[in-house]
């Protein structure tokens, strides 16, 4: 893209975040009076009118106290909020319409000084933000951690807004904030249905049971680790000992099952539940210890492992209906037959109404699932 | 032992309306009774607070009491006409009680606060004091404080953490520290928005503010005595700045009113036409008169508030600047001003030291009956001497010998006072000293006014003013002779004073004062031009010297055989410690950045190799020719999902090692570690042939 198209654009952008013409115009301090600071405003401007009018200098010299006070504030409020450095970690998986924990770290990067009363707040990009914290005393080089729950409505790629320290120290009078542009961006998979993509995944299997970090019956609690589902945190135990705690489940082994997502198809309510359901099918037959292998006109994600896990999700988080044009390649069609055969089972995944427009290949009845 | 926050927070907030109500109680404008009432109410408040008593009046009493105190406050208003400005400090006093004594949420504490700076507004407006500047200042180091303490009980309370401070001293002595370097900060801003805030002069209500109780001052009559009775009272009268104090010499005499017509007892001024001075500009003031540069001293007066309204001056008025409406001159010098009395005056004036030579008038030979042996006297001192000058100096020996000083000479009763002075006491103060000079010059033909006024002064060397008191009233004698107006003192000279520490104690902190009602309560917009162009002055100076300096060391260095100058301020030495202190500033910051970067290409680097390693167990090694770009580039259709993940590491890790910047947070975030972890525990794939 030209200079100017990306100039033009960043410029679109910011007006799209702004929440205010100030925000727009400088997107990284703002600052606003609070009640307090009206009356103080008002009173200084009285004060300053009276000593104009009556020439006495004892009104001018209070007049100057107030006005110093109203810049000195100005200054230490930004000393409060200048030498925090601030992280956000988000989860690996994050899925739609399920509460995701985003983690904000604050590290006072200051040698000398303590920081006070400072809010954080935090959002996505076309929702509001939200207070995620507090830091009532943050001393220098320590570090203090906020878990915000944040839920998308829909999958796709959601940028995170910038964060917002909010402060109203020293007096009370202004209240200052400092945008950290930390615009992250995260792809949101799909929603899962836990009920459907069981439903669906069950089938032949075999029983058997084995220890493993998913599952269905819950055998102990242990230490989370990196890539553990937050949503098996158990909260108690984790408050009790201070650490993080997870559940560990049993696990019923799954054959290994290979998808097919016929993207074709218009927009709507319907592309969307295929989507889902494929999403869940990927999800829960993989962390039921199964192998979920998904395959598409556009991709195939043969690779078993968590990362091939999220690039399929990753896909499916973007993946846009195409248009129907009657005849599609076969060979996305034939590499799934293949690895559907190897595997003992595959499902083919679609929006439409029938599986037609498959010139030179089939697609048996039993595999196809239609999601309406 | 170090006081939990709500006892320091408690402590801090009656400091501050303590600091109010001790503003309003130095004006000396409220009544006493309230002032108790503030302090009283304030100091069991705090007694309460800390011992964390429930003993507290009810709400409802309380808004009962202030309404009672509204109505007592404004009926003298109402209906004696009182002062509504001290009717609304009384008020505020009762209120500040009140609110102390009452249950007190956060927003009573606000409401407390804005009581207090309320009341220092009322006192700015009842006082020039300069005590006045000592609670300024008290209040200037408390409000940031208690403003701060204020705002982390009302946010901190309000939040999970409110039970720490409860425990602890939850506020650091560092944030102390930095309040206090706040204060210096708002000091010194406040100082400079004081001096540079434009004063653009009186509007619509301006009204002239009081200096305190108005001192007795000088009038158009004078009976023997009145002086006298001004001389036992050692308040200030006024301070004077002089350009050239060494041309005054040792006898200054300030004069006030030239009084013409003698009837025995009392000397007046006769009524007779004023001549107004010409007034080219607002508070200009000046007379045809010339003075020769050589006489001519610049006098700026500031003068206390006195019941008259006489201006004093040393020596003849060639240009008097001032508030005043309007200045008039009659014919034996008197000045006339119409100014408001009772209020603290200042005033320059530009006088010549030269005698007067305006002629004399047929009042000032007049003479009443007065005892024929004074006539005789005169007549005897003055026989066989010739001319009005030798004449004059003959009678004013003959008050030398045998005449003593006291401010007790008796009362006369029905006899004559100067024939009794003369003949019986031989003891009086100036006026019967004065009085006996000038009734003898007239017996001797020669024109005398007796003068009234200040004479004398103290000269302050910390302040480089004179500083005039009511006990330096005196009367002296102005005789014509020889064609001009000249001074004549008959009255024995006082020793002089001994320095003891009180005194010079003394002098110090009329200096102050005087600073104070100089450069603060007169503050004037010619003081600010005045202040900018110093400013400018003193940077052209500074900035002429720094290139002169720069020169004449470069021309010393070069072989110049002129004498370099010596005992120069060592501005180039200044400039060269500001500029290292500077420099070490930047390396510091830079430094520091740059730590930070190094630590982030080091972890990204440990990370890179890491990489590295798990795709050498893959058989993709890169070889040693090889970029981690083209490297990356190489392996990645062998890849398949994990391509990503190598790019993202690759790219950090590059940008990390040759940027020279501290990273993003996020670049180091724990998703890397897992990628490597999983292209580490992917299968082995063979090796690639080798290409070349």
């Amino acid at each position: 893209m030209a200079p100017a198209g990306r100039l033009r654009s960043a410029v679109r952008r910011r007006a799209r975040e702004a929440e205010s013409w100030t925000e727009w115009i400088y997107p990284y301090r703002s600052l606003r009076l609070t009640r307090e600071g009206w009356f103080f405003l008002g009173v200084t401007i009285a004060i300053g009118l009276a000593a104009l009018n009556t020439g006495h200098n004892l009104f001018y010299l209070v007049f100057a106290m107030l006005v110093s006070l109203i810049v000195v504030s100005g200054l230490l409020s930004e000393r409060a909020v200048r030498s925090l450095k601030i992280a956000r970690r988000l989860p690996g998986e994050i899925f739609a319409r399920a509460a995701a924990p985003v983690e904000l770290r604050i590290t006072n990067a200051s040698r000398r000084r303590t920081s006070y009363a400072v809010e954080v707040h935090d959002g996505v990009v076309g929702e509001p933000r939200q207070r995620v914290g507090f830091l009532d005393r943050l001393d220098p080089g320590a570090e203090r951690s906020f878990l915000s729950l944040s839920t998308f409505p829909r999958r796709g790629r959601h940028r995170f807004r910038s964060i917002h320290l909010v402060t109203r120290f020293p007096f009370g009078l202004f209240e200052k904030t400092r945008m950290v542009p930390r615009a992250e961006t995260c792809v949101v998979f799909p929603a899962l249905d836990s009920a459907q993509g069981r439903a669906a995944s069950r089938g032949s299997a075999q029983s058997g049971f084995r220890k493993h970090r998913a599952g269905e019956e819950i055998v102990g609690l242990r230490r989370k680790l990196d890539d553990d589902d937050p949503r098996r945190i158990h909260w108690r135990s984790s408050a009790r000992s201070g650490e993080w705690m997870v559940t560990e489940h049993a696990e019923s082994l799954e054959r290994p099952l290979a998808l097919f997502f016929d993207s074709r198809g218009p927009a709507g309510d319907a592309f969307e539940a295929a989507v889902e359901r494929c999403a869940s099918l990927l999800w829960y037959v993989n962390r039921n210890g199964g192998s979920a292998k998904l395959f598409s006109w556009e991709a195939c994600f043969r690779e078993d492992g968590p990362q091939s896990l999220r690039a399929a999700l990753g896909f499916l988080a973007e993946v846009e209906p195409r248009a129907a044009d009657g005849t599609a390649t076969s060979r996305a069609l034939d590499e799934w037959r293949r690895e559907a055969e190897r595997c003992g089972g595959g499902l083919f995944i679609t929006a439409r109404d029938a599986a037609d427009g498959l010139a030179g290949s089939e697609v048996p009845a039993a595999m196809v699932v239609r999601v309406a | 032992m170090r006081l939990t926050f709500e006892k320091q927070f408690l402590t801090a907030g009656h400091a501050l309306a303590l600091v109010g109500v001790g503003a309003l109680a130095t004006t000396h404008e409220v009544g006493a009774p309230y002032v108790m009432l503030a302090f009283g109410g304030l100091s069991w408040s705090l007694w309460r607070d800390w011992r964390r008593s429930k003993w507290e009046i009810s709400a409802a009493a309380a808004n009962a009491a202030i309404l009672a105190a509204l109505v007592m406050s404004l009926a003298p208003v109402a209906l004696r006409g009182a002062s509504p400005v001290r009717a609304i400090a009384e008020f505020l006093l009762v209120l500040a009680a009140l609110k102390a004594v009452a249950h007190k949420e956060n927003r009573d504490w606000l409401q407390i606060y804005v009581l207090s700076f309320f009341q220092l507004l009322a006192a700015a407006a009842l006082t020039v004091e300069p005590v006045f500047a000592l609670l300024f200042l008290a209040y200037l180091l408390l409000a940031p404080c208690v403003l701060v303490l204020f705002l982390l009980r009302r946010e901190v309370g309000a939040s999970a953490g409110a039970r720490r401070l409860e425990e602890e001293a939850f506020v650091e002595p560092s944030l102390f520290r930095s309040i206090a370097a706040t204060t210096v900060v708002l000091f010194v801003s406040t100082l400079v928005i004081f001096i540079v805030f434009p004063r653009v002069g009186a509007g619509y209500f301006a009204a002239p503010f009081s200096g305190g109780q108005p001192l007795t001052g000088f009038s158009e009559e004078v009976g023997l005595g009145a002086v006298a009775a001004l001389k036992q009272d050692s308040a200030v009268a006024m301070r004077v700045t002089v350009d050239r104090p060494e041309l005054l010499g040792v006898d200054r005499y300030w004069r006030g009113a030239a009084l013409d017509s003698f009837d025995g007892r009392n000397w007046r001024r006769r009524p007779q036409e004023a001549r107004p001075l010409m007034r080219p500009e607002f508070g200009v003031f000046t007379s045809t008169a010339v003075g020769a540069r050589a006489t001519t001293v610049s006098e700026d007066v500031i003068l206390e508030p006195q019941d008259s309204s006489m201006l004093f001056v040393d020596g003849f008025p060639l240009e008097i600047r001032g508030r005043f409406s309007e200045v008039a001159i009659d014919a034996i010098g008197n000045l006339r001003v119409i100014r408001p009395t009772g209020v603290r005056t200042r005033y320059q004036v530009v006088a010549s030291l030269a005698p007067r030579r305006s002629a004399p008038t047929p009042e000032t030979l007049a003479l009443p009956r007065i005892d024929p042996r004074i006539v005789a006297l005169a007549q005897s001192l003055v026989q066989g001497v010739d001319g009005d000058r030798a004449r004059a100096d003959a009678l004013l020996r003959f008050f030398e010998r045998g005449f003593s000083y006291t401010l007790e000479p008796g009362d006369p009763g029905k006899e004559d006072p100067l024939a009794r002075f003369l003949f019986k006491t031989r003891r009086g103060h100036c006026e019967y000293f004065a009085s006996a000079y000038a009734v003898m010059l007239r017996t001797a033909g020669i024109p005398s006014l007796v003068v009234s006024g200040y004479a004398g002064g103290e000269w302050n060397p910390y302040g480089n003013y004179f500083l005039v008191r009511q006990s330096d009233a005196h009367s002296w004698v102005e005789a014509y002779v020889d064609g001009a107006w000249r001074t004549y003192d008959p009255t024995p000279a006082a020793g002089p004073m001994e320095q003891t520490w009180r005194r010079r104690m003394g002098e110090v902190i009329d200096a102050l004062q005087m600073r104070w009602y100089r450069y603060v309560i007169n503050f004037t917009l010619e003081d600010q031009a005045e202040a900018a162009l110093s400013v400018r002055d003193a940077a052209q100076r500074f900035w002429q010297s720094l290139t002169r300096d720069w020169w004449s060391a470069a021309s010393t260095d070069a072989g110049d055989t002129r004498e370099a100058p010596t005992r120069r301020f060592p501005w180039r030495g200044c400039l060269v410690a500001v500029m290292a202190a500077v420099c070490a500033w930047l390396w510091r910051t830079r430094r520091g950045a740059a730590d930070a970067a190094q630590r982030d290409a080091s972890e990204i680097t440990r990370r890179y190799l890491r990489l590295l390693q798990a795709l050498a167990a893959r058989g993709l090694e890169k070889r040693p020719a090889e970029t981690p770009l083209e490297f990356c580039r190489r392996i990645a259709p062998r890849l398949d999902g994990q391509a990503e993940v190598v790019e993202r590491v690759t790219a950090l890790y590059h940008e990390a090692r040759f940027s020279g910047r501290e990273l993003a947070p996020r670049a180091l975030d724990y998703e890397v570690d897992a990628a490597i972890a999983a292209i580490a525990a992917a299968p082995t794939d063979p090796p690639a042939p080798r290409a070349d």
